[in-house]
């Protein structure tokens, strides 16, 4: 045999026990070629675009999923930057390419399509303005559309009227959806740094610099590398680090083998693969578990932001070394809602936002799928919004918030949003007031350490 | 600057059989690949395009098949004659027992077969619920590219 019964045995039981899966298969679309100064003309050249390029993605993908007996949870796509494609457009509600954008989506068989989006670091074209002053409407007309805003990057600092925009924005949007709880938020993020490849929503978006189409994967297992860590009670910090190095580099692997298949039967350039570690509500399945393994009594107590860092950094090093293009943001994802063991650490009050700031330093996500009480002003979102900005700017890495002012819930209320979006305790925020910092505007300057040439 | 065929114009070459391209043009890794798969051969001033050795996904139609339960007489049997039944021809396998499980792993050739892979992993499955244990085929690669660097 070319393969131990071991060796055997460890690959299903990652599957079958662990919750090794496939995150996502997403195909990213240029849309470049829709624009058209009428708004009807876009939608159409949308829809007929997306149906046509995606339309065999999803059946190739379950094809894959039973000949490799891996599961690919999620097919998704994401597309050029709305704020782009609608910019020639003379109508400034840009809802109706949402919806043509949920449309198609429905008709490939996605569960969602990222790309309503619009990117601002510098300043706002009209494009812009008009994509952004749409998100609250288009988000609550539709189901499956995801949308972002980059405000800021490392080169070109933070854009603090955008800033102050979004703020205002995600109220908006909460209060439109109030009926669900506000849960176009969940398909709204704010970053800095934002990455043109990203395979996961909410914040997928197709970039500037990419092909006419590509295939990139997300992959999974925070179960694997709990289960591995299991093993390991007395083992120091090398050896943890080097078992979840391996551990990341299996899981990768099958990402590299899915994306490569994929690519192939689709006639699609494979792009990368993104080697996160995302959780999912489901047990067993959660990236807070593992950092208890690693011997803290909860998430949230000190020494989190280490454990995090190591376990971060060991899973680009392991996946690195199983793909050829690394993309995405890659790194470990602290999602609130999304993790049950994180919904645990809030509930139990061991995790506070502040901690999960200091968090966001050393991993690859912001503050993300976090349920905050209805009443928090536009300022204060703004506010947080540029805290996190700062930390992505001045980092170089890749921030974004993604909060959730629940309409007419309080602090220790419960959100439901149900499947992958999970469910949330409503954490508090500070209630001091930055109204008058916020309401300064312009940009803030990218800092001296952006100055690389 | 050389001209550049991506796999995106290639497409438009459908048609024809043959392109012989201007002196000097880089042709793209998954323009060669897609050009190989439909039949089209490319040349670029004059000269045939050397195709590249190193395959990127196999896809040589192995698969492993695993049998997990408890141990029960006949097992071997049984999943032998279905894969006989379809021309799947088995190329090796282990055995062992850890714990009171009984699991057999065999690695097999699908060439020959004429049923689809979907098909034989049913009758596998049935199989398996007919004699008590979990029957699981997959591709080879998902093993080689997991365990082998």
């Amino acid at each position: 045999m070319d393969f131990s019964s071991h060796e055997i045995l460890e690959t299903i039981r990652m599957v079958q026990m662990e919750n090794l899966d496939i995150r996502t298969v997403t195909m990213g679309i240029s849309l470049r070629d829709c624009s058209h100064p009428e708004i009807d003309k876009v939608c159409d050249n949308i829809y007929r675009k997306i149906t046509s390029y995606a339309k065999n993605l999803v059946p190739v993908c379950e094809g894959i999923e039973e000949e490799l007996g891996i599961p690919i949870i999620n097919k998704r796509i994401s597309v050029t930057p709305i704020a782009l494609v609608a910019e020639s457009c003379s109508t400034a509600d840009y809802t109706k390419i949402a919806q043509a954008l949920d449309f198609a989506a429905k008709e490939v068989g996605v569960n969602f399509i990222g790309g309503f989006s619009s990117l601002v670091h510098k300043g706002f074209t009209k494009g812009d303005i008009h994509l952004v002053s749409s998100l609250p409407e288009a988000l609550a007309a539709t189901e499956r559309v995801c949308a972002s805003v980059n405000v800021a990057t490392t080169r070109a600092g933070i854009n603090m009227d955008a800033v102050k925009m979004m703020g205002t924005i995600i109220k908006e949007t909460a209060n439109k959806t109030a009926e669900q709880d506000g849960i176009g938020c969940a398909k709204l993020v704010v970053f800095a740094n934002v990455p043109e490849d990203n395979p996961f929503m909410a914040g997928a978006f197709h970039g500037i610099g990419e092909p006419e189409s590509v295939i990139n994967v997300g992959v999974s297992g925070p179960g694997v590398v709990l289960k591995a860590l299991e093993k390991k009670k007395d083992a120091d910090f090398g050896e943890l680090s080097d078992t979840i190095k391996k551990t990341a580099f299996k899981i990768t692997r099958m990402g590299e083998l899915v994306g490569r298949i994929a690519s192939k039967r689709l006639e699609t350039r494979f792009g990368i693969v993104d080697l996160s570690l995302a959780p999912t509500p489901a047990v067993g399945d959660s990236v807070a578990n593992i950092l208890e393994a690693m011997g803290l009594e909860r998430t949230g107590a000190h020494g989190t932001t280490a454990a995090l860092a190591l376990l971060n950094d060991a899973v680009k090093k392991g996946g690195a070394m199983a793909t050829s293009y690394v993309g995405g943001l890659s790194g470990a994802f602290i999602p609130v809602s999304e993790d049950a063991g994180m919904i645990e650490a809030v509930e139990a009050g061991a995790l506070s936002i502040e901690k999960l700031e200091a968090m966001t330093c050393v991993c690859s996500v912001g503050l993300d799928m976090i349920a905050i009480p209805g009443k928090v002003s536009p300022a204060t979102i703004s506010a947080i919004i540029a805290d996190e900005a700062a930390i992505g700017v001045i980092n170089k890495k890749t921030t974004a918030v993604r909060v959730i002012p629940v309409p007419n819930k309080a602090e220790g209320d419960w959100v439901e949003f149900g499947g992958l979006l999970g469910r949330a305790p409503i954490m508090p925020v500070r209630y001091l007031d930055s109204t008058l910092f916020i309401n300064r505007g312009g940009q803030i300057p990218s800092p001296i350490t952006s100055l690389t040439n | 600057m050389s001209e550049i065929m991506t796999i995106e114009m290639i497409k438009n070459f459908l048609s024809q059989k043959e392109i012989d391209l201007p002196a000097g043009t880089v042709v793209t890794k998954s323009a060669i690949d897609w050009a190989k798969e439909h039949g089209l051969k490319i040349s670029v001033g004059g000269t045939p395009v050397a195709e590249d050795a190193t395959e990127i996904v196999p896809e040589s139609r192995k698969a492993i098949i695993s049998v997990i339960g408890v141990d029960k007489v006949g097992i071997i049997a049984k999943v032998s004659g279905i894969l006989a039944e379809k021309n799947v021809n088995i190329l090796d396998i282990s055995q062992t027992i850890i714990g009171g499980f009984f699991t057999m792993t065999m690695m097999v050739d699908l060439e020959k077969s004429t049923s689809s892979f979907s098909e034989i992993k049913q009758q596998l499955n049935d199989a398996g619920k007919d004699i008590g244990v979990q029957i699981t085929i997959q591709d080879v690669n998902v093993f080689q590219y997991m365990h082998r660097l």
